[in-house]
């Protein structure tokens, strides 16, 4: 099941990767000289870590009270 | 959020299984089957998980206000633009330290709350309001200078930046700390529940830790 799902990802998934400046997704991105292209990816980089660090953490944080409550 | 904490209740070791569970494969969950009823032990207060998962919102919601200025700010020749007032960091940075005391008064209140009860709660969280007053009326006497320096909502994109981040968060204080007071009205009349006290707590925190992020990024 999984591997197949995997398989039928893949090309699609090939095709955008292979194709970002195809799609002109990010008009600077791909622009050195562009003073925002630094700013564009550490924003990129912050909005999609900051959900995941923060529900880590809300996840752990729960864990840690139930496993507090298990005890008692 | 009702949670079962492991070991709250066991069924019989030996107790029998029933026979679509044993045709599926599936064990019994302790507890389940035994008639015994299940003991319900709640983890966290479901306010305190309503306002985790508002916070958890809002934290994207200011996260997407600062990468929108971030952005523009990259885009600018200099900045603030050439016209504009500078913010005053100075008297921000004391503000800052203000409401950073609020946050920390607030939660020595939360701790003598749960540790000495609620009697002992009342000074350190009425000093902690009292800052967080005093950073809301700082916070309108800078809005005013600038104002008057020329900063307006649509003198710049600085301006534009400056107005919504700082104001929205400034509305987030001021929902906070409407709250709190409500809850130290309740604590004065003996009627605050710890449920309703940790999670208006939580939203101040949330409010107090925002703050220095925000001011780092928007005013230095």
């Amino acid at each position: 099941m999984i591997t197949s799902l995997i398989t039928a990802s893949a090309a699609p998934t090939a095709l955008v990767l292979g194709s970002t400046s195809a799609s002109w997704a990010c008009a600077v991105c791909t622009d050195p000289t562009d003073p925002r292209s630094n700013a564009y990816f550490d924003m990129t980089m912050f909005l999609s870590l900051l959900p995941l660090a923060a529900l880590g953490f809300v996840s752990w944080w729960l864990y840690r009270q139930y496993s507090a409550a298990a005890l008692d | 959020m009702d949670t079962l904490a492991d070991g709250d209740a066991g069924g019989e070791p030996g107790a029998p299984i029933p026979l679509p569970l044993r045709r599926s494969g599936m064990s019994a969950p302790r507890g389940a089957l035994s008639g015994v009823p299940r003991q319900r032990r709640q983890v966290v207060a479901n306010e305190v998980l309503g306002v985790t998962i508002f916070v958890l919102t809002e934290l994207m919601f200011f996260a997407g206000l600062i990468s929108a200025f971030t952005i523009s700010r990259a885009g600018a020749p200099m900045w603030p633009p050439a016209g504009q007032p500078r913010l005053p960091l100075e008297e921000t940075a004391v503000n800052t330290v203000g409401l950073l005391a609020s946050g920390a008064l607030v939660y020595i209140a939360g701790r003598l709350f749960t540790r000495q009860g609620p009697r002992s709660a009342r000074l350190p969280l009425l000093a902690g309001l009292a800052l967080g007053a005093f950073f809301v009326l700082f916070q309108g006497y800078e809005w005013y200078r600038m104002l008057s320096e020329g900063l307006t909502l649509t003198s710049s994109t600085h301006g534009s930046f400056f107005y919504l981040i700082v104001g929205t968060h400034a509305v987030h204080v001021v929902g906070g700390f409407t709250v709190l007071a409500l809850m130290f009205g309740q604590l004065l009349g003996e009627r605050l529940t710890s449920g309703a006290f940790a999670a208006a707590r939580l939203f101040w925190y949330f409010v107090v830790l925002l703050w220095p992020f925000l001011y780092w990024q928007v005013y230095t």
